[in-house]
């Protein structure tokens, strides 16, 4: 529990008690940037009830937002308290990063939004003791690094992306910046699943970011376009998700604390009642089950491929489920159950694992160990999951296992076992 | 999965340690733009803890059952060095010149300290380039699948386009034969310089250098002396078996020398003086066969007969090192008649 900016009063928990008075109001009302607030328009209507502690509402204010990540507006703020968990789905090779990670706890991130109507202004918030810049001769020097990502498509009737950086069906773009030499350097990208992330101009981005000695944390702004490159952001309620790296713990890449989907409220745009209704599975008191029920029915069937907590399964074979609780929307954990192979989580480089057993090529490369490879390819490039297909099975159990997956990397962090 | 294999023989009993591949590389391609540091080419002295510093002990490779092992990317200062500069301004007023600071290494560092006692110390070179493997760690560690064998040769290359700079690559090499640019935030290796390669050319270390002890083929090139050297006569090996990464460099491992003397200054029969356990640690277990076949037929040729391992291993014509077609090297030939300019002219440099 640490507070980054002297100005922001955030520790984790008071998160949702102020996101909830936020969201009451008419928080513009509340606001007293640098430049003037813009009044709430007429017909805006608050958070969904039942995502009210997955959403933070973009506060309308005068135009032009700012782009330096120490205006005043920013502070005037209301923000979300966000957790980011250590990155353990996949298991990268860096010894010293692996090291790092294994002594790694859960991050408060706290998240502030802003839109002028013609941009949105993210801002993104996190304690780290140590300022990390990548430098101009460093070779294992990592620099401090925070992420954003929304879906390429969302809205009704659109499933989320698988939330480390989308999967084949659905895209994510990402907005990227790193503490460089000198100053920051941002990077526009859209992403399909683990290692696909592709550089693509999406739109003019305003980016920043700056280290408080002081109060020992980061603060990272991302500005952009509503509309961005046919990206559009105008909707009542605009998915997203954030990712942040600690360089002195030699994170790049994978190894990160990412967060799972969270929600911006763009109060001039209506909800859409069904795509609300989709997101809020699992987030009503009835929607789950009995998680003390759900970790027998896990242990019992999906333990032999998948490591979660305590358990470990042979590294590798399947995802790492110890952070999902986290990461995941209790929609994606039942999908994921029920119908594996429509949300195919995209599989780390399986070069990893060479088949000694099997036939070495012409050059003698070997091939790839089929038991580290997530899913099969069809004849006509369809992927199916190598998880067995869950969909029989008994509405109760999927609940009573999603509670339980819930529960998993949200507790304290020295719960959570060493991957 | 590449369909052919290019491959590097080199003959570590006829490697003077002048470093001419080295400069050969870096003024071809590592001397600029952030690569100052990078050595695609290095030359270390074994025993010796090599460049970047100690990298057997940084990991990466694969175990025994074919699994990616964890590594570690050196540091500027510990693993490749930094350059160290002298007291000028003070020697100008007459001061002793002194390195500022302690220098701590550099190339060929380790030759001045060798092994054994006098007058039964020993040492020899060891050039290395990226090993080409045929299970590469660099491209099994990359998430982002930015490295990958070309079909043609087998050569392993970085897309400059899908790297991000993250260095898992580095992690993943258990050679370290792969260098972070800070400069462009990609990393970068040792190309076996195939741009001159699809001009007939040799890479340039192998052209450079002075002693001919470098063989660049096909292995599938059974009318090739690289094939012949690793395949046939299995005296050259790769380095660092246990690596499982199959390394596609191959080295003729270092005859254990003259034997031992003893106090009085005579020769200890059966003594050897690098001790095969050494050479075994580097080149795996076959090293006792080639050394036996290459002393065989170091046998034969002092009693007259022919042996056609030592006549391509003596290399009368350095064109017939290099086989990158299916003929000695055309581009070779072509330099020798129209002199290094012209050809050199066209590379784009």
């Amino acid at each position: 529990m640490t507070v980054g900016y002297p100005s922001a009063v955030w520790g984790g928990r008071v998160a949702a008690a102020l996101l909830v008075a936020a969201l009451g109001r008419p928080t513009a009302a509340q606001v007293k940037p640098s430049g003037s607030t813009v009044p709430p328009s007429a017909g805006q209507a608050p958070a969904p009830a039942s995502l009210a502690a997955e959403t933070l509402e973009a506060v309308e204010v005068a135009a032009p937002l700012p782009s330096d990540p120490a205006a005043p507006l920013w502070d005037s703020l209301p923000a979300m308290a966000v957790v980011a968990a250590p990155q353990v789905t996949i298991r990268l090779n860096d010894r010293r990063a692996n090291e790092a990670l294994a002594k790694e706890t859960n991050h408060a991130v706290r998240i502030r939004a802003a839109t002028d109507g013609e941009s949105l202004a993210v801002i993104v918030e996190w304690s780290d003791a140590t300022e990390s810049r990548a430098t101009a001769d460093g070779i294992d020097v990592f620099g401090d690094a925070a992420a954003l990502q929304f879906p390429l498509r969302f809205g009704e009737g659109i499933r989320l992306p698988y939330v480390g950086m989308g999967d084949d069906e659905q895209q994510v773009a990402v907005y990227l910046q790193r503490a460089g030499a000198q100053g920051t350097v941002a990077r526009e990208a859209v992403g399909s699943g683990f290692g696909t992330l592709a550089r693509r101009d999406l739109g003019t981005l305003r980016v920043g970011m700056h280290y408080n000695p002081v109060a020992k944390g980061w603060r990272a702004i991302f500005v952009r376009p509503l509309v961005a490159a046919g990206h559009d952001l105008r909707r009542g309620l605009v998915p997203f998700a954030v990712a942040v790296w600690d360089g002195a713990a030699f994170e790049r890449g994978g190894n990160k604390a990412l967060s799972g989907w969270k929600f911006l409220r763009l109060s001039r745009y209506p909800l859409e009642p069904g795509y609300v209704a989709t997101l809020s599975w699992g987030h009503s008191p009835g929607d789950l089950g009995n998680w003390k029920r759900g970790k027998e029915l896990f242990d019992g069937m999906c333990t032999p491929c998948h490591s979660a907590g305590a358990h470990r399964a042979p590294p590798g074979i399947a995802p790492d489920l110890s952070a999902i609780g986290v990461i995941a929307t209790p929609g994606y954990i039942r999908d994921s159950i029920l119908t594996p192979s429509a949300v195919i989580v995209p599989n780390p480089n399986p070069a990893q694992h060479q088949d000694r057993s099997g036939k070495p090529g012409a050059t003698g490369t070997w091939p790839a160990d089929e038991a580290y490879v997530w899913y099969q390819r069809g004849p006509d490039g369809k992927k199916t999951s190598t998880m067995p297909d869950y969909s029989s099975m008994p509405k109760e159990d999927v609940a009573d296992i999603v509670a339980y997956l819930k529960t998993l990397g949200t507790e304290s962090p020295a719960g959570r076992s060493k991957p | 999965m590449s369909k052919r294999q290019l491959a590097m023989v080199m003959d570590l009993n006829k490697c003077i340690g002048c470093q001419t591949c080295t400069v050969a590389c870096k003024t071809q391609w590592t001397n600029r733009n952030g690569r100052e540091y990078m050595y695609w080419n290095n030359v270390e002295t074994r025993p010796g803890s090599g460049y970047p510093k100690d990298w057997e002990k940084m990991g990466g490779g694969f175990d025994a059952t074919g699994t990616l092992r964890e590594g570690t990317v050196p540091s500027r200062s510990g693993g490749y060095g930094t350059p160290w500069d002298y007291n000028l301004d003070e020697a100008g007023l007459g001061a002793e010149i002194r390195p500022q600071g302690t220098p701590a290494g550099g190339p060929n560092w380790d030759e001045d300290r060798g092994s054994g006692e006098f007058p039964n110390s020993w040492f020899f070179y060891l050039p290395r380039i990226c090993n080409h493997c045929s299970n590469p760690g660099c491209l099994a560690a990359c998430p982002r699948g930015a490295i990958f064998k070309r079909d043609e040769d087998g050569v392993v290359l970085v897309d400059q386009e899908r790297c991000e700079g993250l260095r898992y690559c580095i992690a993943g090499c258990p050679y370290k034969k792969v260098y972070f640019n800070p400069k462009t935030f990609r990393s970068e290796k040792c190309i076996l310089c195939f741009p001159r390669v699809e001009k007939g050319l040799p890479p340039a270390c192998a052209h450079q250098c002075v002693g001919r002890m470098r063989w660049v083929g096909y292995l599938d090139d059974e009318a090739g002396q690289v094939h012949k050297l690793v395949r046939k006569w299995e005296v050259a090996l790769p380095l660092h078996p246990e690596y499982g990464t199959q390394a596609n460099v191959f080295y003729v491992p270092p005859l254990p020398g003259p034997p031992k003397y003893d106090a009085h200054g005579r020769p200890i029969a059966g003594s050897q003086r690098i001790p095969l356990a050494y050479l075994e640690g580097l080149f795996g277990p076959g090293v006792k066969r080639a050394i036996a076949t290459l002393e065989g037929e170091m046998t034969r040729r002092r009693g007259g007969k022919p042996s056609e391992i030592l006549d391509v291993l003596i290399a009368f014509r350095q064109e017939d090192n290099f086989r990158l077609g299916t003929a000695p090297s055309a581009g070779l030939v072509q330099l020798g008649r129209r002199g290094m300019k012209s050809v050199g002219a066209k590379e784009g440099r």
